[in-house]
């Protein structure tokens, strides 16, 4: 497994963990009918994700620079890019049905709060979409 | 971006070039070990300029690494 696998996966990783955990919480509150205060544990969200990824980030690197250091230093090549470019189109189809989602909720008067959560849901889909599609690229050999 | 039609020999050329190693072969054309592997295997169509690169490496022609195996 090259570098920038492992560096997809543990962003694949860390989005899960963090944001699994996050709209786990945020959906009970809604069910027991708050919710509406909780940018608080968004902004808190993001702050874990940051350092999740860049612990393990650090720990990739570690390890792989023991092994094969000039994968760690290496620029993205062609193939690299081209495989970040196509992850994009699924994620752009991701965020396209959250916006048109939050629009639908607006019209028919729900929170703001559960409407930017929403949008926030649909980002973090496509991420892990993008992710995802990254990943099984890089199992083909894309 | 898919391989099909378009075969090549880089692995026959490789053992030729005593046995030169993928991770080395990369390092000449500056692109990863597992593009490299890609390509060899047909997973993946380079760029000319890669492809020039792969030639330039092995000291031969580009039609002599890569051919069309596909219609015209």
């Amino acid at each position: 497994m090259s570098f920038r696998e492992k560096a997809v996966w543990v962003s694949l990783v860390s989005y899960l963990i963090v944001y699994g955990l996050y709209f786990w919480r945020y959906g009970a509150a809604v069910m027991a009918g708050g919710g509406a205060d909780y940018m608080g544990s968004l902004i808190s969200a993001v702050l874990l994700l940051v350092v999740l990824e860049v612990v393990l980030t650090i720990a990739i690197s570690a390890t792989t620079a023991i092994a094969a250091p000039q994968d760690v230093e290496a620029p993205l090549d062609e193939r690299e890019r081209q495989i970040a470019q196509r992850a994009n189109g699924p994620a752009l189809h991701v965020v396209t049905i959250g916006v048109l989602g939050a629009i639908a909720a607006l019209y028919y008067g729900v929170s703001i709060a559960l409407v930017i959560n929403c949008l926030f849901l649909a980002l973090v889909l496509a991420e892990m979409t993008k992710s995802a599609v990254q990943i099984v690229l890089f199992r083909k050999g894309a | 971006m898919s391989g099909e039609g378009i075969t090549n020999v880089i692995r026959r050329l490789r053992f030729e070039h005593g046995e030169m190693t993928q991770g080395e072969l990369a390092q000449k054309v500056g692109v990863t070990r597992q593009t490299i592997n890609a390509i060899e295997q047909g997973k993946y169509s380079p760029s000319l300029e890669v492809a020039f690169k792969i030639a330039a490496a092995f000291r031969t022609e580009i039609g002599q690494v890569f051919q069309w195996k596909g219609e015209a």
